[in-house]
């Protein structure tokens, strides 16, 4: 069985985008080489990505594209060829390399891949399968960058999650440009 | 001169309420309960909004004599009792417990009150912190996030509309898993 994680950038008051989708918090000009190694050492490695709609048209405007090459290229290179597995009801096709759509009930597809062996999965961004996941008992670990910044509104990953649920630190550590990494396992 | 901090629990996802003013979900232990009650003991003032006052008001007198109550929790029953309030209401007549009454908040008479003090002063209650955020009077935040997702309720700031970047100034894991994180403003604004 492997293992299924999200991991996601928040602001100081929870919110991980901005109401109307907006992101441009998330950059800070500030340099961190630890950040940055963490960053691309998060890259690296084997996974599979599952991404949301939202999340999937955000990233497969930006990744596959000659300006990603030029600013992120080891990131860039890796989010192009790791396999991705996007859920959503409306779309038709994926584009993006090494990418498959999944139309139909997540929970038990999400379940099927937990069961197979290979690589461990992470979900990025994709609030709405994130509050889906949570609520099935699915996700193993919740992995929260939180960034010095108050949004003061905005979406959180976890909206509409139906009750409570209580997790267990497992990890902390802070980053000189300001952003702390928590990480944390459900408590059951 | 003192800090004027705004210190606050909240749930992984940014609230600092349930729905319904649930707070069932903070996860404090002794330790985290003893860290509380040397902060408050040391500050100088609490400004309180009207709701969280009546919160506090509604429990806080008489906790220290609930035969049940932990020591920790009879300590700090006496600290808020003692401790010197100020209460930001419209519609309050009267407030106790060694607290007064203001209508509004003026921000030369906040920083007059920071200037004359050699101790911190403690805020609370969402809708006064995000007036006192926007006025730029906070000094620190501190953030108590606690190891547990309660997926809606009442953010930690109502009213806010303006982007800011915060410094990190440190951060705190207790053995409860709660995490401190404690910033302050930077100059900077996005």
């Amino acid at each position: 069985m492997r293992k299924l994680a999200v991991f996601n950038t928040v602001t100081l008051d929870g919110y991980f985008t901005g109401i109307d989708g907006d992101l441009s918090w998330a950059f800070s000009d500030a340099q961190d080489t630890e950040w940055n190694d963490f960053v691309a050492g998060n890259a690296s490695g084997d996974g599979i990505l599952l991404l949301g709609r939202v999340t999937y048209e955000m990233m497969v405007s930006y990744w596959p594209t000659p300006l990603a090459a030029e600013n992120d290229p080891v990131v860039a290179e890796r989010m192009n060829t790791l396999p991705k597995v996007v859920f959503s009801r409306t779309l038709d096709e994926v584009l993006w390399q090494n990418t498959r759509l999944v139309k139909d009930d997540m929970i038990a597809e999400v379940e099927k891949l937990k069961n197979e062996s290979g690589p461990d999965m992470t979900i990025l961004g994709s609030g709405t399968i994130v509050s889906q996941l949570a609520a099935a008992g699915l996700i193993d670990e919740y992995q929260i960058v939180v960034a010095p910044v108050v949004l003061g509104r905005g979406r959180t990953m976890f909206d509409g999650l139906p009750e409570n649920l209580p997790l267990k630190l497992i990890q902390e550590r802070i980053f000189s440009n300001g952003n702390v990494f928590l990480s944390y396992e459900p408590t059951k | 001169m003192g800090k004027l901090i705004y210190a606050m629990m909240v749930s992984l996802d940014g609230f600092i309420e349930g729905p319904d003013g649930e707070l069932d979900w903070h996860v404090i232990d002794e330790e985290l309960h003893r860290h509380f009650n040397d902060l408050e003991s040391k500050m100088a003032v609490l400004l309180y909004g009207r709701r969280l006052y009546e919160n506090m008001a509604a429990y806080w007198p008489t906790a220290d004599q609930n035969p049940s109550a932990l020591d920790v929790e009879v300590e700090y029953a006496r600290i808020w009792q003692a401790k010197p309030k100020i209460v930001f209401s419209k519609t309050l007549d009267k407030v106790e417990w060694n607290s007064r009454l203001a209508r509004e908040v003026v921000p030369h008479e906040i920083n007059r009150l920071k200037e004359r003090s050699n101790k911190n002063l403690g805020l609370g209650g969402p809708t006064l912190a995000a007036t006192f955020h926007r006025l730029g009077l906070i000094d620190e935040y501190w953030l108590y996030v606690n190891p547990v997702v309660v997926g809606r309720g009442k953010a930690m700031f109502l009213d806010v509309d303006s982007v800011a970047r915060l410094q990190l100034v440190e951060t705190r894991p207790f053995s409860s898993g709660v995490v401190l994180l404690r910033y302050q403003p930077a100059n900077a604004t996005l």
